[in-house]
């Protein structure tokens, strides 16, 4: 069958992301429809672009097109038609528009991973050139500047001396200072840009939990930034930079542990993803900051006050930290640890409503009203625990909280766990 | 009737072939693709994840869904039961009779997988969103169901009426390897695959107690 270049081109990024799990899931949809309102962003505005198989559809009829006898011989059969470059355009939205939460999975009879699909739509997408300019942008910045918002070397260095001041003074000790590029220390802990830029209260609890638990820990300074935006471009090359920088980084210093932020797309990168992008296990361990704050908790070398905080508290699952990440119950016993009134939300874990703020939405301005349009499921689950604080593990959700608490007047303070953990330290 | 009979008697074989042929043949294509497993170090256990997504996780008070929708979950159920026991019906015929006591059963259970079905394919024809999704394979699948259920209802009554029930399975199993009914067979792939990833990175765990 001639092919377009549209559909050849296609079908190289396709075809060297096909594997079993892909393929199963191309092929396994029955159309039931019963994901439509798993989805936060359906929900909102309940639209076909938003409804996940529909977005999955994209990609699964260039499958069944060019693959399948059923494509090639009866095309009418399954609606298809051959892939032109308006048909492209016409995937943008309902693709970009999707923050690969996987909730729609955890519904689906099948279990059918549509977001894994739309990844590879956007990858499509994206060596067409077609993917929003700015979360282009972003990648191409990650990759050559190593920060998606183009944070330099000499930025990283000043905010972590200011934070370093503050430690000073909160600890009454002059000689306290963050460790840099230390050879040879247990951990190596990178930040996120946003929590650099927007949130350095975060990591200022994360140094303070280092320094009461007397770890052996370092930050780089070359090395500063978690982010990975290869995962929102469904582009591997980038994804693959990024990991490798990391990965480099973490054994050039010898660490035995990399410890993520409370930045969730990029602990699922690094520790799920990253060992399957390089096709190698990795020579450390991966753990996100609440993991370690666990463990150190259930050691004993963490203690924690929970009348230090004493207003009602509700948790946010991030989708990368929890549903993607397996970082389940850990949040949970800290916050019952440290706060005096901790409340869930309902429903909680892995069937948590997505914020509306991940699969690089933050990156989209053109996309601010859908994203805050769909945060509204969660904005009622926020309202209903009555709870004045709200909690989350991640610097993404944490922007986004922030705004639909703004935009539905939810009249919360938005917090990481780690400020609240740090809050309720004792010697 | 009688020559309906006997010409499905001699196409029926030639159907069957042609379908687990090709069956044999699509699937072969889907685990030529192969499977790598997963690199990072499992954090939970992937055959505890794979069991409860065959088994506890499809339970209705599991899914937002079945709250939401329990007419379209017990439509789903009803459907693929009645397939389940018409298609047992026909194959127990094919080696002995089955004890008249039983036909009533078989008869109902076909004719609620018959009603089922109708009821989701109005949804589909009837609904925006449905509609938004679906394709003439959708409705051409469901249809061919309706129609087999029908005939497995009508011979469970009337015996006579075996060569029309023949001549439904016939259409049936000649368009099973080319449409989504092909998704019997992937339903345990994708749900072990979904346990699996699930199991491996420890989120299926509710067992673990919130305190220190
Ligand atoms: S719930 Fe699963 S099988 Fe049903 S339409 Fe959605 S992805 Fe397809
Ligand atoms: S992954 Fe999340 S945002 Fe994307 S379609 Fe599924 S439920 Fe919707």
């Amino acid at each position: 069958m001639a092919q377009t270049t549209v559909a050849h081109d296609a079908l190289q990024v396709l075809d060297a992301r096909l594997n079993l799990p892909l393929t199963t899931y191309l092929e396994a949809c029955t159309h039931c429809g019963l994901c439509a309102e798993a989805c936060h962003l359906y929900r909102a505005d309940p639209v076909a672009k938003h409804i996940p198989c529909f977005k999955a559809d994209t990609v699964r009829k260039v499958y069944q097109r060019y693959h399948t006898p059923t494509g090639r011989f009866l095309p009418w059969l399954l609606g298809l038609s051959d892939l032109d470059d308006e048909t492209l355009d016409d995937w943008v939205e309902p693709v970009f528009q999707c923050t690969m939460c996987r909730r729609c999975s955890i519904e689906c009879p099948l279990g059918i991973d549509n977001a894994a699909m739309i990844a590879t739509a956007r990858a499509i997408l994206t060596s067409a050139g077609k993917a929003p300019p700015t979360l282009m942008e972003h990648g191409r910045k990650s990759c050559e500047a190593g920060s998606p918002l183009g944070l330099t070397r000499e930025q990283f260095l000043d905010r972590m001396e200011w934070i370093e001041e503050e430690l000073q003074e909160e600890l009454d000790d002059d000689d306290y200072e963050v460790p840099i590029d230390q050879e040879g220390a247990d951990i190596l802990f990178i930040p996120a840009s946003i929590e650099l830029m927007k949130y350095p209260q975060s990591i200022q609890a994360c140094c303070r939990i280092f320094q009461q638990a007397g770890a052996s820990w370092t930050l780089s300074s070359t090395c500063y930034d978690v982010t990975n935006f290869g995962v929102f471009l469904g582009d591997s090359q980038i994804s693959r930079t990024i990991a490798t920088r990391d990965i480099e980084e973490a054994e050039r210093l010898g660490v035995h542990t990399v410890v993520t932020s409370e930045c969730g797309h990029a602990y699922r990168a690094l520790r799920w993803e990253a060992p399957d992008w390089l096709q190698e296990s990795l020579p450390f361990e991966v753990k996100n900051i609440l993991e370690l704050a666990d463990e150190w908790v259930a050691e004993g070398r963490l203690r924690l006050d929970p009348s230090a905080n004493p207003e009602p508290v509700t948790y946010h699952d991030p989708c990368n930290i929890t549903r993607n990440g397996g970082v389940v119950e850990e949040p949970r016993r800290l916050l019952s640890a440290c706060t005096e009134e901790f409340r869930e939300m309902t429903p909680n874990r892995e069937r948590n409503w997505c914020c509306g703020g991940g699969g690089g939405f933050h990156s989209m301005p053109e996309y601010d009203d859908v994203r805050l349009a769909s945060g509204e499921m969660k904005a009622k689950q926020v309202e209903s625990t009555g709870a004045t604080v709200l909690a989350t593990a991640c610097a993404n959700c944490h922007l986004q909280l922030s705004d639909l608490s703004d935009h539905y007047e939810l009249g919360v303070e938005t917090v990481s766990v780690t400020e609240l953990m740090a809050n309720a330290l004792v010697e | 009737m009688e020559l309906l009979d006997h010409l499905t008697r001699l196409v029926f074989p030639y159907a069957l072939a042609w379908c687990l042929f090709l069956l044999v043949l699509r699937t072969a294509v889907v685990l030529r693709r192969g499977y790598k497993v997963e690199l990072g170090a499992p954090k939970g256990s992937p055959r505890r994840g794979i069991l409860y997504s065959l088994t506890f996780s499809m339970l209705p008070w599991k899914k937002d869904s079945t709250r939401r929708h329990p007419w379209t979950y017990a439509a789903g159920m009803g459907m693929h039961l009645g397939i389940f026991l018409t298609v047992l019906f026909a194959l127990g015929r094919r080696f002995a009779s089955w004890p008249d006591w039983s036909l009533p059963i078989f008869a109902v259970a076909a004719f609620v997988g018959l009603v089922s079905a109708l009821g989701l394919f109005v949804k589909r024809g009837t609904r925006a969103y449905m509609h938004a999704i679906s394709t003439l394979d959708d409705f051409l699948a469901n249809a061919l169901v309706q129609l087999y259920l029908l005939g497995g209802f009508l011979t469970a009554l009337f015996p006579a009426l075996n060569g029309f029930w023949r001549l439904t399975a016939i259409l049936l199993l000649l368009y099973v390897p080319l449409g989504k009914i092909y998704h019997m067979l992937l339903f345990f792939v994708s749900r072990s695959l979904f346990g699996l990833q699930f199991g491996r990175r420890g989120v299926l765990r509710h067992d673990l107690p919130i305190s220190y």
